[in-house]
């Protein structure tokens, strides 16, 4: 106890600590101070945070009311099919003077100088026809489309009306040419960037465009910068008070090259010929001035890792090089990773319709329930109303096919399309490529040769052409009796890509020379006076009634061969008992003057007197299809084609002389006639022999006017070889191998030059011209004109119907004459390509579809029509239209037309949704479709390049540097030619003829300059048919009247003359010569202008469109469908007018087949006509991608 | 041959002798017959060419390088070639036959060619005079030119190719050349006929014959300045133009 008392007293000894817990207490306050501190801190920043992220949500609130107003503006004005969109710079502007002779890099300079100075190339317009005139058949071209601004898609135009056509240019409050002064190289997302008018814009495109200097300042895009007001603003009474800002700018896709697409078929000799048929990709690599710069080699063409690329940016990961990034992203206006198209009908309005689908229907009756679409689909389209036949052109199918008021000029009853081509022609025609035996029945054998037939209202036929014909005569005297030998010749040549058989029966009419009797003075120096008509004229050596049948055994593609008597026939097989015996006499491939026909004649020769042959008038050769179920084949239902000749109107030349010279005892040989068909040697021609005359004309015949070159028809003229050899001589007349100009090292002459040159030189026209090289040269043998469907290789583009003979069907009783035969004739008045080009018919004002002009009868102009028709309706889907397929494993021909919808519900190896009028427009969409309204010279060069480095012809060699750019650019009018490229524009060589061209780089970035210059001066274009076509105006050029030469040529065509096709590829004459426009005989086409820049133009290695649009038609559309979009927007603080947050957003829109209100939602679907809303918003837009930006990324 | 040589006896071949010795003692003392012409004008002055023969004349040649038939004399005596002047006389109106070559058929051969070549005009020759010809005879005996050949004549001005089949020759001007030619079955022969020029050889013709073993083909090459216009009909120039002056090559045959 005394422990404890002790130790509580040691304890309490100890010294006091009485602060202590003070000090606990302050330190706790501190930390309680600190922890309040802290907390404060931290509620201030969360606070702060919190604001931020409000402020910021806030600002992304108002980028997204400004996405929704810039989706809906473009809904409003895009979504409808009769709509385009273009860049702003596709205008020229008031001060940029461009006149006929400014070239297309002039024109970009000045325009690239206008534009860098702050303003905005870059926006996107749209535009809508605004012309509500009626078609009116005696003004066409007040029906011509004018394009009305519907808005520029920028913020702040969202409230002022579209042009109409009350109101044609409505004034937006911004304008892309508005200068824009604070934009500067050095402007950042951040400012607010002040236009001319003070007016605030906001930058939503530069560094993503790789804008760094004042050069490249027009790839950057300033948009308005709208306010956004409040009237909820607490304390303000509900003023409007400014509580932030949005801009929006609409970026168009579809004017961009599609970078990230692959050549499916590339590397595959099989399908080698599908990259031909249709361009499988934009070759980026073509972006470049020299060949080597720019993205010249960046890339591996094809390289599979452009399948997994989904933005822009993602393409500087593939390529190489230290400048790589920074080309890629100077192309930010030029290259896209997004564009898909709509197969949509741009100048009428509804889905385009499949015509793969179409044409492939089993029979007529089917096809022609498919083509005519009454009850279902939109328009309604009724062309083919008849269970006959039914013609292309009719004012149902385009309203350029309407008769003039004065309609009896126009054929009268009943109409001068009566006999033109037909929809079943074109149904036969697709369907060629199948075998005799199939149904429907093609031309093809099992053993690969094309068989010839007729040409009927329902089938489009397969003939050669007979270039040459030749009878010559000798007589013989046997016991007292008359014979004549009459040696036919005839050369016939194949125009087509495949070789062509069949048995042709050749008649010879028109040229009937007499026997005659008399005794002259002199047999030696004999006068056509002393002689007169042995008996009745029925004695005449005329071959009417022989069938002469040339047998044609796989006349090889592009050859003319000779036809003459088998020789192997017995005397008796060619002996004709009397002037109307028709026996069949063989005729094969072979040259041999010892052949012949024989005629007994039935007369005898009268005591003391000689007999002769005497001339007679012109040549007509007609071939007929060797139908002897017809019985007699020289019915007019059974003629293939024919060609009449007459000789020059000069009365004394029929009497200078003596077919066969006077004879009164054994043979006498004798000359002949012959005709062959006009070349581009012949003096006077006004006419292009390749382009502006049907080569395959089923009736060529003159009428109404003399004979000579300017006649549309009168394609040969018919010579007289007089028979004076001595009555001893046995030999040949050297005239009968006249124009025969065969190979210089062959043996016979059982081939022969055609085409660019008919007619021979020298003494008796057996030699080739020095122009393209005499004897020794090569060109000429092989010419393939025309492209026959072959098996497996369905046509995939309209541009192939260049092909399609559009020479319409005979008239029965033709010759009765009448306004049936003007009916008939003025199909032969046809250019040789009319679908796809755009020169003007040489004989229709530019101003007119349709013409009269004395004596030559009523013409139109088939091209315009054919592309009016054609090109917005229809589509080639390639999709097939028998077997399986399937889009996950398999490839369309037309490979970037792919299905857009889900695949789970299975539907892409599901044809049924694929084979049908407008399933494939309904669920298909067109990869990287390119709108021709794009002013891009770097995108137009990755397009037209899109065939590069595809094998063609004989050309395999690919890139191997600038020195070696082989296949730049190849285009061939052929699918598969035979020859090169090599100086095929020369007309001249071989190449010219069985080859193709190849624009080198220079040529590609000069035609791209062109082009674009041309959408500018031609544009807003409102419809492929439109872009396609020349434009309706008055004639002839001036300075004040089509100055630029709108109405003779598409823009197009117009581009690729710039480039090539001028005299000066042509190095010798006289191809280089102009077709001539006044003449002795007067003048043929309306006004000058419309002379060809030389006498081959047309030639196959001359560049037609439709050689380009061939392989890129199919890509290629009058819009856009993808957008990118790019807003901005903040917040402002009411109180201080402090900008306090900013956010940025890019959206990739899509438009789609579907309407915006879906048939399950009351509205319609896809392959309907719009009603309601749909009318007004069209065809739904859906955001494919979206995500936020940063400053960094603008 | 063997068996044939025995068989030889002198008195037979003494008979022989006499015969073949018979013959040609015949031969000297008796002349030929005239031989078989054929006549060719390398002129291209207007006017037609004719024969006297007994009180009228006989056309050899409607136009120039018109290569008459054969024309087989009565006799050896001269043959009187007349040219009818083309220009009417200012007083008759009728157009004159004016006397321009003297022809002796030659006796040495069966036949022949002759061809006339007007000389240049003397100086001081007046316009229109009827020209002096020279005459040539080409002997066209059998035996020199033998059936089933083609004998190539160069009376042009530049040295000449012919190919027939696989026969190809150069001829130098106013040289002939014979060639024996194979041809096809169906005795076709492709014949082609160039001339030198100083940019090389130029094809004149290209052209198909035919040569039986019956029959033998002459070609003659001749400079025409009227590239030989009379050969066309007026449809023909109106189409193509006139001809240029050049080189051309004609061709006859001698029937079987």
């Amino acid at each position: 106890m005394k422990n404890a008392r002790a130790q509580s007293a040691v304890l309490r000894c100890r010294p006091r600590r009485g602060g202590f817990a003070l000090l606990i207490t302050i330190t706790l306050l501190a930390f309680l101070v600190l922890l309040l501190v802290s907390l404060a801190s931290l509620t201030r920043v969360e606070t702060r945070v919190a604001g931020n992220n409000q402020q910021l949500a806030q600002a992304r609130q108002n980028a997204l009311m400004a996405l929704s107003l810039a989706l809906g503006q473009l809904q409003k004005h895009t979504g409808p099919d009769q709509r385009v969109t273009t860049p702003a710079d596709i205008q020229i502007p008031t001060g940029i003077t461009i006149n006929a002779t400014t070239t297309g890099n002039q024109a970009r300079a000045s325009l690239d100088t206008y534009w860098r100075a702050s303003r905005n190339r870059r926006w996107t317009g749209a535009w809508r026809n605004i012309n509500t005139t009626a078609y009116n058949s005696d003004d066409a071209p007040a029906f011509n489309p004018t394009p009305g601004l519907q808005s520029w898609l920028v913020s702040g135009n969202e409230n002022t009306s579209a042009a109409t056509s009350a109101t044609p240019a409505p004034n937006f409050p911004f304008k892309p040419t508005d200068v824009v002064t604070g934009l500067t190289a050095a402007s950042t997302p951040l400012d607010e960037i002040m236009d001319a008018g003070n007016r605030p814009h906001r930058l939503l495109v530069k560094t993503s465009a790789g804008v760094t200097d004042a050069a490249s300042l027009d790839r950057a895009v300033t948009a308005p910068q709208m306010l956004i007001q409040s009237t909820t603003v607490p304390g303000t009474n509900g003023t409007a008070t400014p509580v932030g800002h949005y801009a929006w700018w609409v970026g168009d896709e579809g004017v961009k090259a599609r970078a990230n697409l692959i050549d499916p078929y590339a590397g595959d000799p099989s399908a080698g010929f599908k990259s031909r048929q249709s361009a499988q990709r934009p070759a980026l690599e073509a972006m470049t001035t020299n060949g080597t710069d720019g993205l010249a080699g960046a890339f591996a063409a094809n390289d599979a890792r452009f399948t997994r690329v989904n933005t822009s940016a993602q393409l500087g990961f593939i390529g190489s090089g230290a400048t790589h990034q920074t080309e890629v992203t100077a192309r930010f206006h030029d290259l896209t990773v997004n564009s898909r198209g709509v197969l949509a009908d741009v100048k009428n309005g509804g889905l385009k319709r499949d015509i793969s689908y179409i044409l492939s229907r089993p029979d007529l009756s089917a096809f022609r329930t498919a083509l005519t679409t009454v009850s279902t689909g939109s328009p309604a389209y009724n062309v083919a109303p008849s269970a006959v036949s039914n013609t292309v052109f009719s004012s149902a199918a385009t309203p350029y096919a309407t008769y003039p008021t004065n309609s009896a000029l126009y054929g009268g009853n009943p109409g001068i399309f009566t006999y033109g081509p037909t929809w079943e022609q074109l149904w036969s025609f697709y369907n060629m490529g199948n075998l005799t035996s199939a149904s429907p029945a093609g031309v093809f054998d099992t053993a690969g040769n094309a068989n010839g037939r007729l040409q009927t209202a329902t089938r489009q036929g397969l003939y050669p052409i007979l270039i040459q014909a030749k009878a010559f005569y000798r007589l013989r005297i046997v016991g007292s009796q008359i014979w004549i030998d009459v040696i036919p010749m005839a050369v016939l040549a194949n125009p087509y890509n495949v070789p062509l058989s069949g048995n042709f029966i050749l008649r010879l009419t028109g040229y009937a020379p007499q026997v005659q009797e008399g005794t002259p003075a002199d047999p030696d120096n004999p006068s056509t006076s002393e002689f007169t008509n042995l008996g009745s004229t029925s004695a005449n050596a005329g071959l009417y009634n022989v069938r002469l049948v040339i047998q044609a055994v796989g006349i090889p593609p592009g050859r003319a061969q000779v036809f003459m008597v088998d020789a192997t026939q017995s005397v008796a097989e060619v002996t004709a008992t009397s002037t109307t015996d028709p026996r069949r006499v063989r005729m094969v491939n072979d040259y041999d003057p010892s052949t012949y026909v024989t005629i007994n004649t039935g007369k005898t020769l009268p005591a003391g007197k000689h007999i002769a042959l005497y001339s007679g008038s012109g040549l007509t050769g007609a071939l007929y299809a060797d139908d002897t179920s017809l019985g007699d084949p020289f019915v007019f239902t059974n003629l293939i084609s024919t060609i009449a000749t007459v000789r020059p109107s000069d009365s004394g030349m029929e009497t200078s002389g003596f077919l066969v010279y006077p004879l009164a005892s054994g043979t006498r040989q004798g000359g002949g006639t012959a005709f062959a068909y006009f070349d581009p040697q012949f003096p006077r021609l006004q006419q292009s022999l390749f382009y502006q005359v049907n080569y395959r004309a089923i009736r060529l015949d003159s009428h109404g006017a003399a004979a000579d070159n300017r006649h549309p028809l009168q394609w040969a003229r018919s010579y007289v070889y007089y028979g004076n050899t001595s009555t001893d001589d046995s030999l040949p007349n050297p005239f009968l191998a006249a124009n025969l100009l065969a190979p210089q090292d062959s043996g016979l002459p059982t081939t022969t030059r055609w085409g660019l040159v008919n007619n021979g030189e020298g003494t008796y026209f057996t030699t080739a011209p020095a122009s393209i090289g005499g004897d020794s040269g090569t060109t000429g043998f092989v010419n393939l004109l025309y492209d026959v469907p072959q098996p497996g290789r369905p046509i995939t583009s309209l541009a192939q119907l260049q092909h399609f003979n559009g020479a319409g069907h005979h008239k029965a009783n033709y010759n009765a004459g009448g306004d049936d035969r003007w009916s008939s004739m003025t199909h032969q008045f046809q250019v040789n390509y009319p679908v796809g080009n755009s020169y003007p018919n040489p004989r229709v004002r530019r101003d007119r579809s349709l013409d009269w002009q004395s004596p030559y009868a009523y013409v139109y102009d088939g091209s315009y029509l054919w592309n009016d028709l054609l090109w917005d309706r229809f589509h080639f889907s390639s999709y097939p239209q028998s077997g399986a397929f399937d889009f996950s494993t398999e490839s369309l021909v037309n490979a970037r037309y792919r299905p857009f919808r889900d695949n789970t519900a299975g539907a892409w190896n599901d044809p049924s949704a694929y084979r049908g009028l407008y399933l494939a427009a309904q669920n298909l969409l067109v990869e990287g479709a390119f709108n021709i309204n794009s002013t891009s010279v770097e995108a137009w060069k990755a397009v037209f390049s899109s065939l590069r480095n595809v094998t063609t012809g004989t050309e395999t060699k690919t890139d191997s540097g600038p020195a070696n750019p082989n296949l730049t650019a190849p285009f061939s009018r052929i699918l598969s030619p035979s020859g090169g490229a090599t100086d095929a524009k020369t007309g001249i060589s071989a190449n010219a003829w069985n080859g193709f061209r190849n624009l080198t780089q220079d040529e590609v970035n000069t035609l791209a300059e062109e082009m674009v210059l041309q959408v500018r001066r031609r544009g807003p274009f409102l419809s492929m048919g439109e872009f396609i076509n020349r434009r309706l105006t008055a004639g002839p050029t001036s300075a004040t009247v089509d100055p630029f030469g709108l109405g003779l040529s598409g823009a197009l065509q117009a581009a690729i003359d710039k480039v090539t096709n001028r005299a000066s590829d042509v190095p010798v004459a006289p191809f280089n010569t102009q077709t001539e426009w006044s003449t002795p005989h007067g003048t043929m086409f309306p006004d000058a202008d419309y002379r060809m820049t030389t006498r081959i133009a047309g030639h196959p290695g001359y560049l037609l469109q439709s050689d380009v649009l061939s392989p890129l038609g199919p890509s290629l559309a009058a819009r856009s469908d993808t957008f990118t979009i790019r807003t901005y927007g903040d917040v402002v603080n009411p109180a201080t007018s402090v900008v306090e947050s900013r956010a940025w957003c890019e959206a990739i829109v899509q438009r789609t087949p579907d309407y915006v209100i879906p048939r399950s939602s009351g509205g319609n679907a896809p392959d309907e006509a719009a009603t309601g809303a749909n009318l007004d918003f069209g065809r739904r837009y859906q955001i494919v991608s979206f995500r936020w930006l940063s400053p960094e990324d603008i | 041959m063997s068996a044939f040589i025995p068989a030889l006896r002198p008195g037979l071949f003494c008979a022989v002798f006499l015969v073949a010795l018979a013959t040609f003692v015949h031969a000297q003392t008796e002349p030929k017959p005239p031989a078989k012409l054929r006549f060719l004008f390398l002129d291209e002055t207007p006017g037609a060419y004719a024969l006297k023969v007994d009180n009228g004349f006989k056309q050899i040649s409607s136009a120039p390088y018109a290569i008459s038939p054969l024309f087989t004399p009565t006799g050896a005596s001269p043959l009187d070639i007349y040219k009818t002047n083309p220009i009417p006389d200012p007083v008759s109106g009728k157009k004159e036959r004016i006397k321009v070559a003297r022809v002796v058929p030659p006796t040495t051969t069966t036949s022949a060619l002759v061809i006339l070549t007007p000389r240049p005009p003397a100086a001081g020759a007046t316009a229109g005079a009827v020209p002096v010809y020279d005459v040539e005879f080409i002997d066209s005996d059998p035996e020199a030119y033998p059936l089933g050949t083609v004998r190539i004549l160069n009376r042009g001005h530049a040295v000449m190719a012919a190919q027939f089949g696989d026969e190809t020759v150069t001829t130098e001007p106013g040289a002939t050349r014979i060639v024996k030619p194979a041809t096809d079955p169906r005795f076709r022969l492709r014949a082609k006929v160039a001339t030198q020029t100083p940019g090389g050889w130029e094809l004149l013709d290209s052209n198909v014959t035919l040569l039986k073993a019956d029959t033998r083909i002459t070609g003659v090459l001749v400079f025409s300045p009227s590239g030989m216009r009379h050969l066309y009909d007026e449809s023909t120039l109106y189409g193509r133009g006139a001809p240029p002056p050049g080189h051309v090559w004609l061709m006859y045959s001698d029937p079987p």
